[in-house]
């Protein structure tokens, strides 16, 4: 078998083009968004009475919830001074819990979360805004190696004492966001792309 | 699930890559008939199967980012790569010994006790393994002289694996397989028409290099089992004597169906073995 010179295939590069990413964030005309603060005397979460539960439009018929059973991280919150607040939140996607572990094990899988390879999903703060009743967070959620800016309403559901005068603090959040804006895209129509999610932590003061 | 859906993946992971393939025999063919020699069918074939592969993919489940984000997303440029060390191993002497499918072998072993194996690289190794066994048998099986062996084998190997990811936990691998054992399929039922190979060395470099990467992924990021993989990969090998027993002749059917019955028996096992200790991804009535 002979074969012509000039059809050897050349070895070809693949140049990755680093692409240069805003970061600017849309500020409003109403109040300044705040900079994050130091969480050095702030929450530490506490994972046995905080929770991040999901739910998905099943077949486009019901709705199917999950829930990761680990979460942890820190936070501050201060209702009155929202440049004081600051999340950054660690969530273990190996956890991911829908009662059913088949379900479990193929939402670890590479059809989507892909646990192994992407472990932790998480969610750092940026900045703060408060028009008086409403406190709205905007952040960089990091999840199936895919970091998308989100922004989420925060309710502080309170603050008081645990055992021993430890103080404590909570707040929730509900949104929502797109699963295919992070790379999971698998399977559109049996499952819903919009994802809701509910986040309820407690903290204990550090 | 919605009819939409099950037309996508019939039509980009099933039909397509059927159609393609089979309309590249037709074409290389007319191209073997004329004077431009031999080396062309090899290099458009090949070409052919890559862009195949890597169309049928990012229309199926997404196109990859450069650089590739997650470990699925290495599997076309796992095709690329087969194919041109495929190109190698024509015109490099010594990549056609033994010894490098040997050396690569044990850089599979070696490579997890100097790097550690873990997130993203957890399925180098296993798919390294994979790949320097079943690329080392196809490579030789390729030259078997009835022509329909190396496509069957190839056909069914693929097939296989599909079943063995899918039926494991892996759907999307194991679509991704399928991919492989469509165009399979359709260059086979192209060649019962025209007799032209599209199979070459680095055809098979690769289809070998895509079916052992996914392989790969789904024993490291799946539930596929270690052994369902290792049974897959070494079927060709198993089936490599029926390959070029006796006298043969361009359509031996019985050499065909030999190999055939060797690989399926093989490599169906270690579907088997995967579907029935995986995980299967079925619950409730639905997925």
């Amino acid at each position: 078998m002979r074969y012509c010179p000039l059809c050897v295939v050349g070895a070809s590069i693949l140049v990755a083009t680093a692409g240069v990413f805003g970061m600017g964030a849309m500020l409003g005309a109403g109040e300044k968004p705040s900079v994050v603060q130091s969480m050095d005397d702030g929450y530490t979460i506490d994972g046995g009475h905080s929770f991040l539960t999901f739910r998905v439009k099943h077949n486009n018929v019901a709705y199917a919830y999950g829930r990761f059973n680990k979460i942890s991280g820190s936070f501050n919150l201060d209702k009155d001074n929202p440049s004081a607040n600051a999340f950054d939140i660690t969530i273990d996607a190996t956890t991911v819990d829908t009662g059913i572990t088949n379900r479990d094990d193929h939402l670890k899988s590479q059809d989507f979360f892909s646990v192994k390879e992407f472990p932790t999903a998480t969610f750092k703060s940026t900045s703060f805004k408060s028009d008086g009743s409403v406190l709205t967070c905007t952040g960089d959620l990091t999840m199936h190696g895919v970091t998308k800016t989100i922004t989420a309403p925060i309710d502080i559901t309170g603050f008081g004492e645990g055992r021993g005068g430890t103080r404590l603090a909570g707040f929730e959040s509900k949104f929502v966001i797109k699963r295919s804006d992070f790379g999971m895209n698998y399977m559109q129509g049996p499952l819903g792309d919009e994802v809701t999610i509910i986040v309820s932590c407690e903290g204990v003061k550090k | 699930m919605p009819p939409e859906q099950i037309l996508k993946m019939l039509l980009w992971g099933a039909a397509a890559p059927f159609a393609v393939a089979a309309a590249s025999v037709f074409m290389l063919g007319r191209r073997a008939d004329s004077s431009s020699g031999p080396a062309r069918p090899v290099i458009a074939g090949v070409l052919a199967f890559v862009i195949i592969y890597v169309v049928a993919q990012g229309l199926l489940i997404g196109w990859p980012t450069i650089p590739p984000r997650e470990a699925i997303q290495y599997l076309p440029l796992a095709a690329v790569l087969g194919a041109l060390i495929g190109f190698l191993d024509l015109w490099i002497p010594l990549l056609r010994t033994r010894w490098a499918a040997v050396a690569v072998i044990a850089f599979a072993f070696v490579l997890p006790r100097i790097v550690p194996m873990s997130g993203k690289a957890a399925w180098l190794s296993d798919a390294l393994l994979a790949w320097a066994i079943l690329w080392s048998s196809m490579r030789e099986i390729v030259k078997s002289p009835t022509r329909f062996v190396p496509v069957v084998t190839l056909g069914l190997i693929a097939a296989c694996s599909a079943v063995a990811l899918a039926g494991s936990g892996s759907l999307k691998l194991g679509q991704l397989a399928g991919i492989v054992a469509f165009a399979s399929l359709g260059i086979c039922a192209a060649q019962l028409v025209r007799h032209t190979v599209l199979i070459s060395g680095p055809a098979v470099g690769a289809s070998t290099a895509v079916l052992a990467s996914a392989l790969g992924q789904g024993v490291a990021f799946g539930s596929t089992p270690q052994a369902s993989a290792a049974i897959i990969a070494l079927s060709a090998a198993v089936a490599m004597p029926a390959a070029f027993l006796g006298n043969v002749n361009s359509v031996d059917r019985t050499r065909v169906a030999l190999v055939g019955a060797v690989v399926l028996l093989f490599a169906g096992a270690g579907a088997v073995f995967a579907i029935v200790y995986g995980r299967s991804p079925a619950y409730g009535t639905e997925y």
